[in-house]
């Protein structure tokens, strides 16, 4: 018996080591990158990321997304749109005066509702809290544009494990479940 | 230093009402409570650290208890089903506000 308790009293001992708790509602913080994957098949559109919610545009400006089709990052409060702009009436001035001139909600609106524009994709977000025992180390949300909708979720959402603390864990899991077993065989033989 | 202060703190509370239940032989109902909790902990973090489903966890971590209290304590399905249900709600609880209180 004595020897089980040592065994116990180790898998205790590794347990704080890990730094994860079932119980514990903490969370931490990790980044989503969001990518556009066929961005390519639409020449004749530039395609912009925007604030739409939450701290409003002057927090949340206009960005262009370039050929990789990455999202670029924004502010924690800052729910993401994609729009669709066909070329010809892509005008660079007027997003830059939004971004950089103009200082009142109204008047940003009103120039941003001035632009001919398309929403693809909405409720991107460049972060998101998870708990802190999560064993995900990143997020990557991949998404196909299809202009004929608006997207709400991610075609394809891949996710890093953190597999070390995987692994311990199974570990502690299977040591404690080889202990059970010889604990029954022993008592099934007395 | 939080976290196995909840660890210890949940076996602890394990541990008294298992001996509500079975009033003798300390040291085995200690020994099997250890190894419950050291056998569905790991694996409920996991369930949650990839879900965020803590009912869901809590739930699973329930089931899995009732069969192992079974066979190493040797008692009745419907006993081992009370005695998990009563240790996993008052462990979820407490733990959970303390957790709530220490920790954010």
């Amino acid at each position: 018996m004595k020897k089980y308790f040592v065994f116990v009293v180790l898998l205790i001992l590794i347990f704080p080591l890990i730094n994860a708790d079932i119980i514990m509602p903490g969370e931490k913080r990790i980044n989503i990158e969001n990518k556009i994957d066929n961005l390519n098949e639409f020449p004749d559109y530039v395609f912009i990321s925007v604030g739409t919610e939450g701290a409003g545009l002057w927090m949340c400006p206009i960005k262009i997304i370039e050929s990789e089709g990455i999202i670029q990052e924004y502010h924690k409060y800052c729910y993401i749109s994609i729009y669709a702009i066909s070329k010809g009436n892509f005008n660079q001035t007027l997003i830059g005066r939004i971004n950089n001139e103009s200082k009142d909600y109204d008047e940003i609106l009103e120039l941003f509702d001035s632009i001919p524009k398309q929403k693809v994709i909405e409720n991107v977000r460049s972060y998101k809290t998870i708990p802190k025992i999560s064993i995900v180390k990143d997020i990557s949300n991949f998404y196909e544009i299809d202009l004929s909708k608006v997207k709400i979720k991610p075609d394809k959402i891949k996710k890093q494990i953190n597999y070390g603390e995987v692994l311990i864990y199974l570990l502690i899991s299977l040591i404690a479940l080889i202990l059970i077993i010889e604990i029954k065989k022993r008592e099934n033989k007395k | 230093m939080i976290y196995l202060t909840l660890l210890l703190l949940t076996i602890l509370m394990e541990i008294v009402v298992y001996l509500i239940f079975f009033r003798k032989n300390f040291k085995k109902v200690l020994l099997y409570c250890i190894l419950i909790n050291a056998f569905t902990w790991p694996l409920a973090m996991l369930f949650y650290g990839l879900t965020n489903f803590f009912i869901l966890t809590e739930i699973l971590v329930f089931l899995t208890e009732i069969y192992l209290i079974k066979i190493l304590f040797g008692i009745k399905l419907e006993k081992a089903f009370v005695l998990s249900l009563i240790a996993n709600l008052i462990t979820a609880t407490i733990t959970f506000v303390v957790g709530k209180i220490f920790i954010i």
